[in-house]
């Protein structure tokens, strides 16, 4: 590469490339220049750099580091919880990273000065930018598209009997009712021998006989026997067709970190190999033609700065249109999925328009020559990148760490505000007393309560949560489950807590079943004013209890 | 903080807790053994929030027990005011809910405690009784209040904020009356005993009503002697606490179905108790009563006994096996004693005649 500074100057000191403007004042007012001027100025391409491009590259970025440390302070602090869940840590992680590293390779430039930030790695930015800038959209939109076809896919699987409670409500005419509670009991395959088994008060309108049998045996179940049932379920792979199967492995494979990972490495790799065969192709044509096509003085120079010639933006825009495509086409189908409760869908939308914008002021202020070769001196228009990163780290970290912020906030003043159930808590976390709760509420028919909470308590504890949480769902909470609770609004309550389930292929969040927990400790109040009376060792714990008060 | 619906020390009138399953049945019989029982078991069902446990504590009153001690209402503090926080927490959310503005800042404020970190210890400060009072007055409250049909909210509500200054004390005692009026979701299935001569007893079983809770009904169908139907009259307005969307009618009259016309029951009296009769009275004077049930006479909606003539036959139609002649239907206000006290002595007679006749 030696060969550059061999290079006579004077092919590249003309006019198009510095304003004159910029030259004039570089002699009038040298104090807001970086050097002095001189000949050496103007090699590679490259005019006279000011302070106050330094001064701004330096604040935004130091504004950018600032929000992206606060950003991963708060990530790492939140990322148990739903909202953090819901996006992906390992995608935040990845895009995070992305970002970071295009501002560094835009902001640096400025900063260390042109003419020394080595000139390999300006071309190296310029072939990395259309992967930097689109894949962290197209990485979360495809994300939330697939998760949201993974979801079709089990909604339609598990039939789920939410749906058909809605049906129910939306048929006006009462006799048909009856028939639909009969269907309920035998509506989903998975779940219809649970059904059968524990004759929910709905079988007794199917014949005198058998409600006297059900009565009979329901008085010997006990909660041995639902345990039992529940090993009852069927796999999922005896639902599913072979193709349905596929599918699901596939949307499960594309809603996955493991995707988006691969993604990105191999994006990497090929725009690495890109680079070096474009820098190949560029040396054979200086070769031959004695002038360098895209970045004056070539690909690989290493030793010092250089500026981009037009051309590059030739190679530029055809790179960038192929992920443009790709970015069109995931929001498009972004917008056609459901939106979420988490606002991942409208993040991701509005992400995008900011990127679109960015790109295309960047374009326009490429295209007029005073703002490449004047403005960009004094304001680098390369730093709308910076500022895109920027609203991409707020709107796609410190929100989600604020929504999970908030809610944690909402929930621990929620639950010291309940000083009865605070009670019933207490009285729970101690073995006798637990044990007569669990006693009474056996003989009063409502131990779902107890043992809901004691299973709430194992959940939290576990390391893979998924399969706990589905069997809890089907034990305490659908319609007709074996142990089902009483509690407001429950297909509200199970749409929710679904929603929270599906929105990751991750373990679900630790505090899923938070308001379930705090119902049934409310529900036990009930109980407990009746157990006080029958019991002096209850009594007298409570008397503690309001004691310490 | 314990909340006593009954003396610890065991009286006449006893609360009496469940058996276990397999020795709880020591009559073993079904109801053509009934009358030579000595103990007569009446089940009080109906959907939820229809009024099985009000009427349950009126009936422990008037045989006092439980409430009737002072010294045992104070145990019931913390429930009234759980009541309170209840009541005002779904006032506010659905002033949210409903997009009606809560009008006087202060009351925001007031709105935003309460959602956030108020708890009934907090109520010991009298301070709150003004806070709380003019929260109820606020205008968006009021209209949120107006519009109660379209949330969840207990009856109690304008009884619990009239007596804020009573309640917000550090002297408060629950009265009788508070004890009434305070809702408490059911749980399972609780029952007393009382002594209604002849050397007989009679164990009245109060059960949970929301649908879950229906499931254990079964659990004393073959060992029951009479059952009182409880349905309310105000809720033709409403929606079910569990499902948020079906409608509270439909739902008593599914259930009054199943269980009037379950074959066990057929030769078991029959009582149909209209209850918050009111409350009915009340409402229908400002909404329309006609426009839930397309098949009655528009003329007649402000007109409460035809109203309720026409519910007796909405519910009379669902009975499909049970013989009419031991079936009676009556209208009840549960949270009047004296009210409570005379229907519950004709549903007494009732049975107990019924008995007689077998």
């Amino acid at each position: 590469m030696s060969l550059n500074s061999t290079f006579p100057l004077a092919s590249t000191f003309n006019s198009t490339s510095c304003h004159p403007l910029l030259l004039n004042m570089s002699i009038t007012n040298p104090m807001i220049f970086r050097e002095e001027f001189s000949q050496s100025s103007l090699q590679y391409g490259l005019c006279p750099e000011t302070y106050i491009a330094l001064s701004i590259a330096s604040f935004v970025l130091f504004v950018y580091l600032v929000t992206t440390c606060i950003a991963m302070i708060g990530l790492v602090w939140q990322r148990k919880k739903t909202h953090i869940q819901a996006r992906s840590l390992p995608l935040i992680i990845a895009n995070t990273v992305a970002n970071l590293t295009l501002v560094l390779l835009v902001a640096l430039r400025v900063i260390v000065s042109k003419k020394y930030y080595p000139c390999f790695l300006l071309s190296l930015t310029f072939m990395l930018y259309p992967p930097l800038l689109t894949l962290p959209s197209i990485l979360r939109g495809s994300r939330h598209y697939f998760l949201f076809r993974l979801n079709l896919m089990k909604k339609k699987v598990f039939g789920t009997s939410v749906d058909e409670l809605s049906e129910l409500q939306s048929i006006s005419s009462m006799s048909v009712s009856g028939k639909l509670e009969h269907r309920r009991s035998n509506s989903s395959s998975s779940l219809g021998q649970l059904f059968s088994r524990t004759n929910s008060f709905s079988t007794t309108t199917s014949g005198p006989t058998s409600s006297t049998t059900a009565g009979q045996d329901n008085n010997n179940a006990s909660s041995q026997e639902f345990l039992q049932i529940d090993e009852k379920q069927t796999n999922l792979e005896d639902i599913l067709s072979r193709r349905d199967q596929l599918l699901m492995r596939f949307y499960e494979f594309m809603a996955s970190y493991k995707f988006f990972i691969t993604v990105y490495v191999v994006s990497f790799l090929i725009h690495l190999g890109l680079w070096a065969i474009v820098g190949g192709i560029e040396i054979g044509v200086y070769n031959s033609s004695g002038s360098w096509v895209f970045v004056e003085s070539g690909f690989f120079e290493a030793s010092h700065g250089c500026n981009i010639t037009p051309k590059i933006l030739i190679v530029l825009g055809i790179q960038a249109a192929f992920y443009l495509v790709w970015m069109f086409v995931i929001n498009i189908l972004c917008i056609l999925s459901d939106r979420d409760t988490f606002n991942i869908k409208l993040e991701e939308l509005i992400l995008t328009v900011i990127l679109i914008v960015a790109l295309i002021l960047y374009t326009i202020f490429g295209s007029i020559p005073v703002i490449t070769t004047l403005v960009d001196y004094f304001v680098p228009y390369v730093l709308i990148f910076v500022v895109y990163s920027l609203l991409e780290t707020i709107i796609g970290v410190i929100l989600p760490v604020y929504y999970s912020i908030r809610d944690t906030m909402n929930e621990t003043n929620h639950d010291s505000d309940k000083s009865a159930s605070h009670m019933v808590k207490a009285l729970l976390k101690e073995k006798k007393s637990l044990d007569k709760i669990s006693d009474f509420a056996r003989r009063s028919y409502c131990l779902e309560d107890v043992l809901a909470w004691k299973e709430i308590q194992n959940y939290k504890k576990m390391k893979k949560r998924k399969q706990a949480a589905l069997d809890f769902i089907k034990t305490y909470l659908l319609p007709g489950a074996p142990l089902e609770l009483n509690i407001p609004k429950s297909a509200a309550t199970l749409a929710n807590l679904r929603e929270q389930m599906d929105s990751s292929t991750d373990e679900p969040p630790v505090n899923l079943f938070d308001v379930v927990e705090h119902q049934c400790l409310f529900n036990m109040t009930d109980l407990l004013n009746r157990l006080v009376v029958k019991d002096e060792y209850i009594a007298q714990k409570i008397a503690e209890c309001t004691g310490n008060k | 903080m314990g909340n006593i619906v009954v003396s610890p020390h065991d009286k006449e009138g006893q609360h009496h807790m469940m058996a276990t399953p397999t020795s709880n049945n020591p009559n073993g019989g079904s109801a053509a053994t009934a009358k030579n029982k000595s103990e007569i078991t009446v089940l009080l069902l109906g959907a939820g929030e229809s009024g099985k446990s009000t009427l349950f504590k009126q009936v422990q009153f008037f045989h006092g027990v439980g409430i009737t001690h002072d010294q045992e209402r104070i145990e019931l503090i913390e429930i009234v005011r759980l009541n309170v926080l209840e009541n005002a927490k779904n006032l506010v959310a659905a002033t949210q809910h409903l997009n009606i503005p809560i009008e006087q800042p202060e009351n925001r404020e007031t709105a935003k405690l309460i959602i956030n970190s108020l708890n009934t210890n907090d109520l010991e400060d009298p301070s709150w009784s003004k806070r709380l009072y003019s929260l109820w007055k606020d205008a968006g409250i009021q209209k949120a209040y107006e519009n109660r049909e379209k949330f969840q909210l207990y009856d109690s509500t304008e009884y619990l904020f009239e007596n804020l200054d009573r309640i917000c004390s550090d002297k408060y005692v629950p009265t009788v009356v508070d004890v009434i009026r305070t809702r408490t979701k059911t749980i399972g299935i609780t029952d007393m005993k009382f002594d209604v001569g002849d050397g007989k007893q009679l164990r009245l079983v109060d059960v949970g009503g929301q649908r879950n809770e229906r499931r254990k009904w079964i659990h004393f169908f073959n060992t029951v002697d009479a059952v009182v139907f409880l349905t309310s009259l105000s809720e033709f307005d409403l929606n079910l606490y569990e499902d948020n969307g079906y409608w509270r009618v439909k739902e008593s009259l599914r259930v009054f179905n199943e269980v009037v016309n379950n074959a066990l029951f057929y030769k078991v009296p029959f009582v149909l108790l209209f209850n918050k009769r009111d409350l009915f009275e009340k409402k229908i004077a400002t909404k329309s009563f006609s426009k839930y049930f397309s098949g009655f006479n528009e003329a007649e909606e402000k007109n409460p006994v035809a109203c309720i003539e026409y519910m007796t036959k909405l519910f009379l139609n669902e009975i499909t096996e049970h013989p009419l002649d031991t079936v009676s239907v009556k209208t009840l206000s549960a949270i009047d004693h004296d009210n409570s006290k005379q229907v519950f002595e004709e549903v007494k007679q009732f049975i107990m005649t019924q008995q007689h006749r077998e």
